[in-house]
């Protein structure tokens, strides 16, 4: 399992999630929403980042929900909640 | 001689002018020395959040800087003081509210306005950012309309 910081866009939310594989730009992800159901979201941009501790590189996803359009509110006020592949 | 006024009637009098007291100046603040420049720095760990926000404000008329976390904030509003910081609460090196107490200590020529944007959960918190000297907060996801919102009431749009 891979574990990436998934940054969602529509909720402005940063959480880390587990993946059986690294998703890749334009490919669309499931993920379950506040309200408990699941959702579409696209992969935006994938990128790494130096971890604080030793040599090791952080994977990153920029998600948006499906349909929605950059900078368009998000519909409603809640945290996203984690979920496992 | 005039005609007697009834019930719910609007009276007119007239006051001696030396009766009218001076108009009040209103309270200045020590720092609020120079007016606040048009320039916003946004602080926040995630760059998704930074990318959401940056044309929000730049659309209310603000030149966007950027900062990860509170240090790298602290020594760019040292090099450079903005007028208005969007301050994340939780960040890595230097929390928001840490930023908040050390940006105050500062002496600079005038008071940058500094809104929170917290997640629902840290709002419960939020009331330690404002009196760390935080002016106002906004409840991630925020959208352009509760910003501006937010933003006016605090007088800086």
């Amino acid at each position: 399992m891979i574990e990436i910081e998934v940054q969602n866009e529509t909720y402005q939310s940063q959480e880390k999630l587990r993946f059986a594989v690294m998703p890749r730009i334009g490919e669309g992800i499931r993920l379950l929403e506040p309200g408990g159901f699941w959702a579409s979201f696209d992969v935006v941009d994938v990128w790494y980042q130096k971890a604080e501790f030793g040599d090791v590189w952080i994977p990153f996803l920029h998600v948006r929900k499906t349909g929605d359009e950059p900078g368009q509110s998000a519909p409603c006020h809640e945290e996203a909640v984690s979920y496992a592949t | 001689m005039g005609v007697p006024l009834g019930p719910g009637a609007i009276g007119r009098a007239a006051i001696p002018a030396a009766e009218v007291s001076p108009p009040m100046s209103a309270p200045t603040h020590p720092l609020a020395r120079a007016p606040r420049p048009r320039t916003c720095l946004i602080v926040d760990d995630s760059r998704v959040v930074r990318k959401v926000a940056r044309p929000m404000i730049e659309g209310l008329g603000y030149h966007v800087t950027e900062a990860e976390n509170g240090e790298e904030a602290l020594a760019r509003c040292k090099a450079d003081m903005p007028g208005l910081v969007m301050l994340d609460w939780d960040m890595p090196v230097m929390t928001g509210i840490q930023f908040v107490t050390q940006l105050r200590a500062l002496d600079a020529p005038y008071r940058p306005k500094v809104v929170f944007c917290t997640s629902r959960s840290e709002t419960q918190d939020i009331f330690k950012g404002i009196e760390a000297g935080a002016d106002e907060y906004v409840t991630k996801p925020f959208t352009e309309a509760s910003l501006r919102a937010k933003l006016e009431r605090i007088g800086a749009i």
